[in-house]
């Protein structure tokens, strides 16, 4: 018993002892701690304005301490701009980059996140902030930074927001980084398409890469590209299991890599733009009846296409590199592939550049020849400006073939492609007629003409030599012309006006031809085409007809007229808006509690009937048969008025008029007196 | 070809519950048996009138007749029915119904002075109605119960109480235009299968399946009109496999009005349209 008394006397004599060392050495810990705590710079919020590495401005909130009279960043960094425009249009856009900071260095997980919104719906109140909802497009780039280096999981987001939810992504790849080199598998997609593919550990592309092309109505199409450690060696597309393989014309796909025959190049646009270069041969019959070698090449497009975004302009987003924009992190660089170059010797890059320069040039005389006013009028009545400029139309038409093999030339990316491969596939055919026929004074007439020779290959120096003799061919001519052209100059102020009559003319026609204009084209503007471009025409023509004399008393009145064509374009337009407005109008839509749809109903039927029916083909057949210049702003005023006396009619109470319509014989010009005529319905 | 349908009706049902009055479940037979075939003819009015923007009094009148020795379809009148009910307009994919009905029934043997010639028969009913639009068509969905207070017309019958469980599946197929609008012919299917239960309800859950196929014709955006041949069948009320067999000719007008004032319309309207 006392034994045990004893045990437990020494025992809670230790545990006491315990206590006290334990307290003893946490309390120094805990003093040494605060102490070097305070020898350190205390961490600093700044809040407020912030320009970016380019110049951008917004408010960012970071931490930092003070070292040496300078900011260093520590901790938390958000910068944001955002720009509203909610007056104009309830559009906001902006973007957001942030991510962590350890001693200025980039050191986490970043994001760069910009937003294309327009403000949708009503307002809501929630708690005491109002609240809308946004449809638009919102596009991410998130990764991780190590000590300023790219480390580890990269993604890039496209997608679109409808009603502040993310609706559909339209784009999305995935891949990793270790220590800035791109390593493992990338994975992504886009509408109708999925991506895998593999970089080796040189963080070059190797393997297969899959890009299944999803079809609604037939087997996916897959696409395998081959890359042996970055060299694309084979191209495949791939149906029900069964593969085909693709040939790139013009683009080596033998050479192994080890033999120092490759180039190693960053992936930039070039690259994709050589591979869009090459003509594809492949097996198609597998795809008859389901699809077209134009749609299987829409499909390779859409996989450079994505390509392109991921491997070339990973850190990219609208032409700027996201994370180059605050300071704290190395460059990332694009990937790499390895290419076989098909370099230029220096006497072919200077003749391609002196063929694409006297393409232009001569190009540029010939078209400023063609759209001179002195000329345009000038060839009805001088025969030496008509054979030209007959002439200069055939030069033109071959320079415009001869155009783009020469771009693909002085392009980069020729250089990645077996030009003369690509080139040797077109047949290059310039060849010229031994004459050429003209029109003077209404008269088809023919003369011969001394065209350079045929030009058949695309040996540079032939080119060189042909575009040579073409360019002097036409400086002779402009020069010969000069006297002809300037007589027709030297009639001062009628030649100014010409121009401007020219210049009239051609925007009318412009605006009248719907593959052409810009502006909006209704079925009137259809319905009218022709008729105005006839009217134009034949006015042109009778007026390059006359002496100087007659075109200086015509052309005022001409022009004037031509001012009335232009005008009618832009009353077309307003006239089928007006048509629709008061057809609308005209329209009741009436809940059905049966059918739980809304059906329409014509209200005035009668009236509207007649209007619409009637007068309005009436009025319109009119003013096309009887296309003047005299007559169009008083056929145009019949309309107008007859739509403005509609709009007047909806609000009042026509059944009196309604029943001198039904009563009234049919005759277009009785229907327009009766709704014209205000008495009816007053009375 | 004329049916004594009533006639024969009546009397096997009579015999039916007559003959095996204490006992019937072991009496039952082996197999279901189908009442001979009858006809009927219903006609039916609808409105539905808006009186605010949500609520609509939803007003329906059935007259019906049935076929009898004399003549099929038509040959004596079977019921009169007043249906009323104020509809709301939840959204419009969505309505509801709460309201009355009061049915008049006629003597299934006018002259008979075993059956009253007249009986009321009252319920409460409410519906829930999803519409689904398709790219041309509408499909509907229509869940309808009735609690309902009835007796036969046998004098001095009791009154029993049942509820009704009641889904209907219909459609409007345009076959003239690619929409519902005036001017529009369109098809209907329609089915309904109709439950019942209530202390009577002993082994006849099965009340009516109704097969209502119809032809129709939207005059303008307020009416409607359907024709349409109806094959009903369902358990009857005391013999559980006594099936009802029945062919009904119905034609209704549907009339869908707004009496809101006029400036409150939505769309809007003008003073004399």
């Amino acid at each position: 018993m006392i034994y045990r008394h004893i045990y437990r006397f020494f025992l809670s004599q230790y545990l006491i002892h315990q206590f006290v060392t334990l307290s003893f050495c946490f309390t120094c810990i805990l003093l040494l701690s605060t102490s070097v705590l305070h020898a350190q710079e205390p961490t600093q919020r700044y809040e407020g304005r912030y320009r970016l590495l380019d110049s951008v401005t917004g408010t960012a909130i970071y931490d930092y301490t003070m070292v040496a009279d300078d900011t260093v960043k520590n901790g938390n960094f958000r910068f944001q701009q955002f720009i509203e425009h909610y007056q104009d249009s309830d559009t906001i856009h902006g973007f957001v980059l942030d991510g962590p900071f350890s001693g200025n260095i980039k050191n986490g997980p970043w994001r760069f996140v910009s937003r294309d919104f327009t403000v949708s719906g009503n307002p809501q109140a929630l708690d005491a902030r109002v609240v809308y909802d946004v449809n638009g497009q919102e596009s991410l780039i998130k990764t991780t930074f190590k000590s300023g280096i790219v480390n580890g999981q990269y993604e890039l987001i496209d997608r679109n927001l409808v009603d502040s939810y993310a609706a559909d992504t339209t784009y999305y790849a995935q891949f990793s980084y270790e220590m800035g080199q791109p390593q493992g598998a990338l994975r992504g997609s886009a509408p109708n398409l999925r991506i895998e593919g593999q970089f080796d550990q040189e963080g070059f592309p190797h393997g297969d890469w899959r890009f299944t092309h999803i079809q609604d109505s037939i087997a996916d199409i897959i696409e395998i590209r081959r890359y042996d450690h970055g060299f694309f060696s084979k191209h495949y597309y791939e149906l029900e299991r069964q593969r085909y393989e693709i040939s790139h014309i013009g683009f080596d796909t033998l050479v192994r890599s080890g033999q120092g025959l490759l180039t190693r190049l960053p992936v930039t646009s070039t690259y994709f733009r050589a591979l869009e270069y090459t003509e594809l041969l492949m097996d198609t019959t597998a795809l008859s009846g389901v699809f077209t070698d134009g749609n299987l090449q829409i499909l390779l497009s859409r996989s450079n296409q994505f390509m392109e975004r991921v491997l070339a302009n990973p850190a990219s987003y609208r032409g700027k590199n996201v994370w180059q924009r605050v300071a704290g992190s190395t460059l990332i660089p694009p990937i790499r592939i390895k290419i076989r170059k098909f370099p230029f010797s220096d006497e072919e890059k200077r003749l391609n550049l002196a063929n694409e320069k006297l393409l232009r040039e001569t190009r540029l005389i010939i078209n400023q020849f063609l759209d001179n006013p002195a000329v345009q009028t000038g060839r009805f009545s001088q025969e030496e400006l008509a054979r030209s400029f007959a002439a200069f139309g055939i030069y033109e038409s071959r320079l415009a073939a001869l155009a783009p093999p020469l771009a693909f030339l002085v392009d980069e990316a020729a250089e990645y492609v077996d030009h003369h491969a690509i080139l040797n596939r077109k047949k290059l055919a310039l060849s010229y007629p031994d004459s050429i026929s003209y029109e003077h004074r209404d008269t088809t007439k023919i003369a011969l003409y001394n065209f350079p020779p045929a030009l058949e290959n695309y040996e540079v120096a032939a080119i060189n030599r042909h575009l040579t003799a073409i360019f002097n061919d036409v400086q002779r001519v402009v020069q010969q012309s000069g006297k002809f052209v300037q007589q027709v100059l030297a009639q001062g102020e009628l030649t100014s006006k010409e121009q401007q009559l020219i210049d009239l003319r051609d925007s009318v026609m412009h605006a009248f031809s719907e593959q052409e204009t810009a502006q909006p084209f209704t079925p009137l503007h259809r319905r009218f085409s022709e008729a105005v471009h006839l009217q134009l025409d034949s006015t042109f023509r009778s007026y390059s007809l006359l002496s100087v004399q007659d075109r200086l008393i015509a052309i005022d009145s001409l022009l004037s007229c031509y001012q009335a064509y232009g005008g009618l374009h832009a009353t077309l337009g307003q006239l089928q808006q007006r048509l629709d407005q008061i057809d609308e109008e005209y329209t009741r839509s009436i809940w059905n509690a049966y059918t739980y749809t809304y059906m329409e109903e014509r209200v005035k039927e009668r009236l509207y009937n007649t209007y619409h029916d009637e007068l309005i083909p009436y009025l319109l057949t009119t003013l096309q048969q009887n296309l003047d210049c005299n007559t169009l702003s008083t056929s145009l005023s019949r309309i107008y008025s007859l739509l403005d006396r509609m709009m007047d009619l909806r609000m009042e109470d026509t059944r009196e008029l309604e029943r001198q319509l039904r009563r009234a014989p049919k005759d277009p010009e009785q229907y327009f007196e009766i709704i014209s005529n205000k008495r009816v319905t007053e009375g | 070809m004329t049916f004594n349908t009533r006639a024969i009706t009546l009397l096997l049902t009579s015999w039916f519950l007559f003959s095996f009055p204490a006992n019937a479940q072991d009496e039952r037979p082996d197999e279901a048996i189908k009442q001979p075939l009858s006809t009927a003819a219903w006609n039916g009015f609808y409105g539905k009138f808006r009186i605010s923007d949500k609520i609509f009094w939803d007003a329906q009148f059935h007259y019906r007749r049935v076929g009898n020795e004399s003549a099929d379809y038509l040959g004596q009148m079977g019921q009169i029915y007043n249906r009323h009910a104020i509809n709301y307009l939840v959204n419009e994919r969505f309505s509801v119904s709460l309201g009355p009905v009061l049915r008049l029934n006629f003597s299934p043997d006018p002259g008979n002075p075993e059956f009253d010639n007249l009986v009321l028969e009252p319920r409460i009913w409410h519906e829930y109605l999803f519409a689904m639009p398709l790219s041309r068509s509408m499909i509907y969905h229509r869940i309808r119960i009735e609690h309902r207070w009835s007796r036969s017309n046998a004098v001095g019958a009791d009154w029993i109480f049942r509820n009704r469980w009641r889904y209907k599946f219909y459609m409007n197929i345009p076959l003239n235009n690619n929409k519902l609008a005036p001017g529009t012919v369109f098809f209907t299917p329609d089915i309904e299968i109709i439950m019942q239960n209530g202390k009577k309800v002993v082994d006849s859950p099965l009340e009516d399946l109704r097969i209502n196929p119809s032809i129709g014709y939207i005059l303008n955006p307020r009416v409607k009109l359907t024709v349409g041949m109806m094959y009903t069948t369902g358990q009857t009320l005391d013999a559980g496999y006594l099936y009802t067999n029945r062919w009904i000719f119905r034609t209704n007008a549907y009339f869908s009005l707004d009496f809101r004032k006029k400036e409150s319309r939505v769309p809007r309207t003008r003073l004399f349209d």
